[in-house]
């Protein structure tokens, strides 16, 4: 396959073509979900396909193919090297900033090959998980998911970068749900790593669906959370969705070039308060949104974005390094071969810091301390985020009180981060799979326990 | 092989290999899509295209009473039969499922019409690129507030070819056209988007200008900032806004799959009066032009006009053949699927009628409310109770009848069936936004923080 894709980059030059870029993928996954005992899906699938990507005259061009004869390979040349042209005209030329040539070969260590255990395995995995669930309570409901995705991949430039990847993951989810008079609850769990299947061991899927069960159960005895502005500490998966969510998309130096990130031009600048100090690291080893190289084969960093509240840099391709001169930090990441790579974060995280948790909540005298995430959605350009708790209780004079449900808050990024005005030693993380431009890409974000003033709570009660 | 041929095949072996019933779903599509920006400091920029080509086929087998599914992207007689292997291995692994009763008989597919505009077959990627350059220059002319405008196409064509054991085969063609316009403005430290996106079945429906026109309206509007108090407000939903509060608020709440698990708000509520009696809704998959139109669903049922909401009075579900067979009922042909993924339910064209005003009197109407056009975080919406609690924006501030400015920080909080209960009244600024076809919505006494 590499020669072939060796092949068809060297045909792009030849064709008048800047730079040409073959990213070729053979991936088996496996979907399996259970609900209350029964398997109600479990899809295994096998999927191969070439990306090629063209830079013509300054304009880039995107194509992708399930045909990997010669011939399907030329005919999506042909077509990429067509829009880029079309690309290119009336508009300045794009450019790349020098990468190291690259020859390598680099596997996730994997122990079980995921295409080796039989279905029956990840599905009993799967059983067991719905069973610790529903052992809590008669009155539980549960719905477990399992994924995996076992990938050889190539990328080859016409640079003469030529990178061959196996990498395997899994990802596990339940969500319990507790019902009582006309009432459910319900709590989330997630746990994924890099690795095959020995990881299922150490990511303790059933003490996790047992934990989830009880919160839902618990949680059915809450109160509607209250709605105003209020100080509120979140959690270090809420702060993880917060540096994710509301500052890593803005930090994508793609949206910052576009004009739709509110941290354009601020690089230098102090937006945050002393507390605030986020990472984006690939490098971690296992952890779910690392990875060796990108996918233009640039070698995987660990970035400082923000520094004790000073904006350090942004996310980069090698386009957007080039326009905006700055350092390449190797975040171009493509969903599969469908997708054209676009900067994507990869493990995002605020730094931790000297508070303990009761320190942190000692002086409220009313606040909110939220749990957990349950989705959240900004928009870069306006600066604006909004996201979902699991669950929440009331702070009152420095004490745990009253458990909440029903919590979402909203606030403006520049703002927030502000009024960050603690953050405790402790550190959380979370694993998704984070929606950006039809691409869903694996990844985690995580903090410590961390206390923002004036969050707007929008609460029914 | 071709797609048709395909699942033919991929049924007439499952059969062989075993399968007591089978069917095969397998899609093709074209996706071409263009984008430019134009930035107030870097003039037009960042022209792009993509083009995807996509195939593969998935394939459902039931032995005795136990289903399961499997897909492949390689149309080939050989990787074809190495997914049907899994899938019966597979089936035989798991329990038997005492609810299935059958894969559906095959009736004649619904005539339908303007799903495919084969003008896009060979996607005008030169004109379109034209026309954004001129939406591009042109817009940025209006206001030296507006930073950064965007604007792009899409021209997608997908056919679509679906067997089962018991007599269905059929494939048909459909299209889809999107182009975008927003703008990003900016002043004395207010940011704000005015945007607009339209996505048709027919090239000479999509109207770009509009795009423009509404984008500057909204990002001008934006600029403008208003302040209005928290507490019981009147509301109107656009309907941009209101298909995501909808989508996961109400249209998860019919899906049979969420009823019959008792998960739904809905659950046992068949005949209860949801709604004031002035609200009607209709599921219809046989619109001409509907975003949702096809002739068969994913199962190869046919599609068809289902009634949800009657004046009020709730009506139905969303069934699949699956759900259906399991009350002894027939499918409302919402079964949707991917290659890669199992059977699901999803809404047709869900057609909101009423009484409808102009939307000036709607607006002119209320002393003091707030206008949204966008919501976040409606995906947390808690089925079971129906409670959503979301941050309204875009959103503005209208008192006295009149749109005077953006509201920012707004969240609005209850739950879909109190909101339903709110309704009074619509616009006659019908659009058609994924599965949504409605007008401006408006609700009273909504429970707003800001």
């Amino acid at each position: 396959m590499k020669d072939l894709l060796e092949w068809i980059v060297n045909i792009g030059r030849e064709k008048g073509a800047n730079y040409v870029e073959a990213r070729y993928q053979k991936f088996f996954s496996t979907r399996i979900e259970v609900r209350d005992g029964k398997v109600i899906s479990a899809t295994p699938g096998i999927e191969r396909g070439v990306a090629i990507r063209s830079l013509v005259k300054g304009g880039w061009g995107f194509s992708t193919t399930n045909d990997i004869t010669k011939e399907g390979l030329l005919k999506a040349l042909e077509n990429s090297i067509k829009i880029a042209r079309q690309a290119s005209i009336d508009t300045e030329p794009i450019e790349l900033a020098p990468a190291p040539i690259v020859i390598d070969k680099v596997e996730v260590p994997v122990k079980e090959l995921l295409e080796e255990i039989p279905i029956s395995e990840k599905i009993k995995v799967l059983l067991e998980a719905d069973k610790a669930a529903r052992n809590v309570a008669p009155n539980i409901k549960a719905t477990s998911n399992y994924r995996d995705y076992a990938e050889e991949k190539i990328i080859c430039t016409s640079e003469g970068t030529s990178i061959e990847i196996k990498n395997s993951w899994i990802f596990f989810g339940i969500w319990a749900y507790a019902r009582e008079a006309g009432l459910i609850q319900s709590y989330r769990d997630r746990f994924a790593m890099l690795g095959g299947f020995e990881i299922i061991g150490k990511m303790k899927i059933s003490e996790r669906s047992k934990k989830a069960a009880e919160k839902a159960l618990k949680l059915l005895k809450a109160k509607p959370a209250p709605g105003g502005k209020f100080t509120v500490v979140v959690n270090g998966v809420l702060a993880g969705l917060l540096a994710h969510e509301a500052i890593g998309h803005a930090s994508e130096a793609d949206s910052v070039l576009r004009g739709i990130s509110v941290l354009r031009g601020k690089i230098g600048e102090k937006i945050g308060s002393e507390h605030v100090t986020l990472i984006d690291d690939a490098t971690i080893m296992g952890r779910f949104g690392s990875d060796v190289y990108d996918d233009e084969g640039v070698r995987a960093q660990r970035k400082v974005l923000i520094q004790n509240g000073i904006l350090k840099g942004y996310l980069t391709n090698r386009e957007t390094a080039n326009k905006l001169g700055l350092p390449l930090t190797a975040n171009a990441r493509a969903q599969d071969y469908r997708f054209p790579p676009i900067v994507r974060m990869t493990n995002t995280y605020f730094q931790p810091g000297d508070m303990t948790f009761e320190e942190l909540i000692e002086d409220i005298k009313y606040g909110i301390y939220a749990i957990g995430g349950r989705g959240g959605q900004v928009s870069s350009a306006e600066g604006i985020f909004q996201f979902g708790a699991q669950e929440a209780y009331l702070i009152e004079h420095g004490e745990i009180t009253k458990h909440l449900r029903d919590f979402s808050m909203s606030g403006f990024i520049l703002e927030t981060l502000k009024n960050v005005s603690g953050v405790a030693k402790d550190f959380d993380i979370y694993p998704s799979f984070c929606g950006k431009a039809g691409q869903s890409m694996r990844n985690t974000c995580g903090g410590p326990h961390m206390k923002i003033e004036e969050i707007i709570v929008g609460g029914r009660a | 092989m071709k797609l048709i041929e395909a699942v033919s095949f991929a049924v007439k072996k499952s059969l062989e290999m075993g399968a007591n019933q089978a069917d095969a779903y397998a899609s093709k599509s074209s996706s071409t899509s263009i984008q430019a920006t134009n930035d107030k400091i870097g003039g037009i920029k960042d022209r792009r295209a993509t083009s995807e080509m996509v195939e593969g086929i998935g394939i459902r087998v039931a032995v005795g009473k136990s289903i399961a599914y499997a897909y492949t992207t390689i149309l080939e007689e050989e990787s074809i039969i190495k997914s049907i292997k899994e899938a019966i291995e597979l089936a035989k692994l798991k329990e038997p499922d005492p609810d299935f009763k059958s894969l559906p008989p095959a009736k004649t597919p619904t005539s339908v019409h303007k799903i495919f505009d084969k003008n896009i077959l060979t996607p005008p990627i030169d004109e379109a690129f034209e026309e954004i350059r001129t939406i591009l220059s042109e817009t940025m002319e209006k206001n030296p507030n507006f930073n950064t405008i965007v604007s792009g196409y899409s021209f997608t064509w997908i056919e679509k070819a679906i067997a089962n054991s018991l007599g269905i085969e059929t494939s048909f063609k459909e299209s889809f056209i999107g182009t975008t316009v927003y703008i990003i403005a900016e002043k004395e430290g207010i940011r704000c988007i005015g945007g607009k996106s339209q996505n048709r079945r027919m090239l000479n429906e999509i109207n770009i200008k509009l795009c423009q026109e509404e984008a500057i309206k909204y990002a001008e509007l934006g600029l403008k900032k208003a302040k209005i108090e928290g507490g019981e407000k009147t509301i109107i939903f656009q309907p941009r806004a209101f298909v995501s509060l909808m989508g996961y608020g109400f249209i998860r709440a019919i899906d049979a799959y969420n009823v019959q698990e008792g998960k739904s708000y809905l659950t046992n509520k068949i005949n209860s009066q949801i709604a004031p009696e002035s609200l009607t809704l209709i599921d219809d998959g046989t619109m001409d032009g509907g975003l949702r139109t096809t002739p068969v669903d994913a199962e190869g049922v046919p599609s068809q006009r289902n009634i949800i909401i009657e004046k009020g009075v709730l009506k139905g579900y969303l069934y699949d053949s699956y759900t259906a067979f399991k009350e002894n009922k027939e499918s409302t042909g919402n079964a949707t699927r991917q290659f890669r993924s199992a059977i699901s339910i999803s809404p047709r064209n869900q057609i909101i009628s009423g009484e409808t005003m102009k939307l000036e009197e709607l607006i002119g109407d209320v002393k003091e409310g707030v206008l949204i056009r966008g919501v976040m975080g409606a995906h947390s919406t808690n089925i079971a109770t129906g409670a959503f609690s979301v941050s309204a924006n875009p959103a503005y501030a209208i008192i006295n009848g009149e749109i005077v400015g953006t509201v920012r920080g707004c969240m609005v909080a209850g739950t879909f069936q109190e909101l339903l209960s709110k309704y009074a009244g619509q616009g006659d600024d019908v659009e058609q936004i994924s599965f949504l076809i409605a007008p401006s919505i408006k609700f009273e006494r909504v429970r707003v923080s800001i």
